[in-house]
């Protein structure tokens, strides 16, 4: 476990030390902007900016940031030097997402943060709402940031349009089919935590989406982890490097 | 010699392409030259060693344990040859936190660090960001970080790539001085000479294959009874042709051109003194004198020849 918080520790240094994380960063608090401008002008703050918030920034902020920077550790083969050492190798992975998870979880707790202050701040939400949002970007964040370790090590060549491919279908291709499929979407089940009201656009053409529950939307954050990264522990026992 | 490093048939393949064909060898302590031209297999090798690439057929066993294996990893070093480490770190950073991954504390793990990147001769830049190190820095750091826990085997690949005369003559000095504490030091190479300044004992691989393993001195004898050649830029090449005809150590003699004569010799030493020797008795003037063969492919061919009973 030392070894895992070790490359945690080392992946959250190298981030802060990335120009390219910055700027990422930023995506989480245009939402925010945003919903201060249409609370200020008499719009809801939420119902554009959050979905934004959900969909859009922290699928472009955390692909880029987790999958890029894991897919080019295996592509330049860099993570040779921990492989070489008296560790599972399925432990680099493991330091690799709590890392990850830390750095953009707390990213993206403060994005929300603010667009939840926005919000109350307008008049449009109790202050006791306001832990919701934040919480809920964390651990939307900690699940992108799973399923990002575990594509860039299935797929470290292009782990970036592999993991965006891969979110195009559950989050838009699958739900646009089908009603029902509506609780495949990580950003559904998101908002659902975040208490947003998350009806789908597209109702009226595809059926009606799942009863919201709090525990299916924990179980599909839980898998959307759970299933790339089994498959990319497999992937790095069984490949050459 | 006892064995600490042992393959015993092993083959790879990267799909059709063969990486090595039934390489069965023994490695023990004190330094192992390894070496072949680029392609050969030497970086395969060293990667089935490692547990990088696993081997088609055949095992790899070090201190008798087949590789991977955790218990190998705690006594292994390994300075791969990518260029490439975590930039964003200092050289104690990467050091220390590779430290960390071999089991010691935070405060062992730094002090580890700093000994190890003072003993490769990094001192004054190992609080530098590794992304400014140039590449002979990137060397030593590898070099470092493969010895950092005391490893009873080290494997260098390519350790001397961009080094300059002096970095090459400290990292020789740093090499021969982790074989002389005892420990098993495989150093790959494609340069004859760099691997013959550090060590006798030599490993040859050729287009995936094992071709001598043993005394770097024989092997180079066996080298030696092939013919060599030799290039001659000269304005007369007839001439000289006529000249050197008559000598011993003249096997054949060859015009390429209108002003280059190739001299085919079982004596590069003598022909070498000799030449320039006869082409002033003669009158005629030397604008170039050049061995196609002064460099490691052209030695292998030679060896490949000899193993099938042809030659050069």
């Amino acid at each position: 476990m030392s070894a895992a918080l070790s490359i945690a520790r080392v992946s959250i240094l190298r981030a802060v030390r990335r120009p390219s994380s910055w700027w990422l960063s930023a995506l989480a608090f245009l939402p925010a902007l945003l919903g201060g401008w249409l609370g200020a002008t008499g719009y809801d703050a939420l119902s554009v900016p959050a979905p934004l918030l959900v969909y859009v920034a922290a699928p472009l902020l955390v692909v880029p940031w987790v999958a890029g920077v894991l897919g080019e550790a295996f592509e330049r083969r860099t993570v040779i030097y921990w492989f070489v050492r008296p560790v599972a190798r399925p432990t680099a992975l493991l330091g690799e997402w709590l890392g990850a998870a830390a750095a953009v979880g707390t990213v993206l707790l403060l994005g929300g943060a603010m667009l939840a202050v926005a919000n109350a701040l307008t008049g449009n939400a109790a202050i006791s709402s306001l832990a919701r949002l934040p919480l809920a970007m964390f651990a939307e964040a900690v699940a992108l940031a799973g399923f990002s370790v575990g594509v860039a090590a299935i797929a470290p060549k292009h782990p970036v349009s592999v993991a965006i491919g891969a979110l195009a279908v559950t989050e838009v291709a699958l739900p646009s089919l089908w009603g029902p499929l509506q609780g495949v979407s990580l950003s559904r089940q998101v908002l659902i935590l975040a208490g947003i009201d998350a009806a789908p656009l597209l109702s009226s053409l595809v059926g009606e989406a799942p009863t919201p529950s709090l525990a299916m939307a924990l179980l599909v954050l839980g898998l959307f982890v759970a299933i790339p990264l089994g498959l990319a522990v497999r992937t790095v026992l069984d490949r050459d490097l | 010699m006892s064995a600490v490093l042992e393959f015993v048939g092993v083959s790879k393949w990267y799909g059709a392409v063969l990486g090595l064909r039934d390489v069965s060898v023994q490695i023990g302590a004190g330094i192992t030259g390894l070496l072949g031209p680029n392609g050969a297999g030497k970086s395969t090798l060293l990667k089935c060693m490692t547990g990088e690439v696993r081997p088609s057929r055949g095992e790899v066993r070090m201190f008798g344990r087949q590789v991977p294996d955790t218990e190998v990893f705690r006594r292994l070093g390994y300075a791969p040859e990518i260029e490439v480490f975590f930039e964003e770190l200092t050289g104690r950073e990467f050091v220390a936190h590779l430290a960390e991954i071999s089991g010691y504390g935070r405060a062992e793990a730094d002090r580890r660090a700093g000994a190890v990147l003072q003993r490769v001769g990094l001192e004054s830049a190992m609080n530098r960001r590794v992304s400014t190190y140039s590449k002979g820095m990137r060397q030593r750091t590898k070099l470092a970080q493969a010895i950092l826990h005391e490893p009873e085997v080290v494997l260098l690949d390519e350790p001397m790539t961009g080094l300059d005369p002096l970095g090459r003559a400290q990292m020789v000095a740093l090499i021969q001085s982790l074989g002389a504490e005892g420990r098993t030091v495989v150093v790959s190479s494609h340069i004859l000479d760099e691997v013959e300044v550090m060590t006798r004992e030599i490993v040859v691989l050729y287009q995936g294959q094992l071709l001598a393993q043993g005394d770097l001195h024989a092997i180079r004898g066996l080298i030696d009874r092939h013919p060599h050649h030799l290039a001659i830029r000269t304005p007369k090449p007839r001439e000289l042709a006529a000249a050197l005809a008559p000598e011993a150590f003249v096997v054949a003699l060859r015009f390429e051109g209108n002003d280059q004569l190739m001299v085919e010799t079982r004596d590069p030493d003598r022909c070498y003194s000799a030449v320039p020797r006869i082409a002033k008795e003669h009158g005629v003037p030397l604008l170039a004198l050049t061995s196609p063969d002064d460099n490691l492919a052209a030695v292998f061919r030679y060896l490949t020849l000899g193993a099938r009973g042809g030659s050069a």
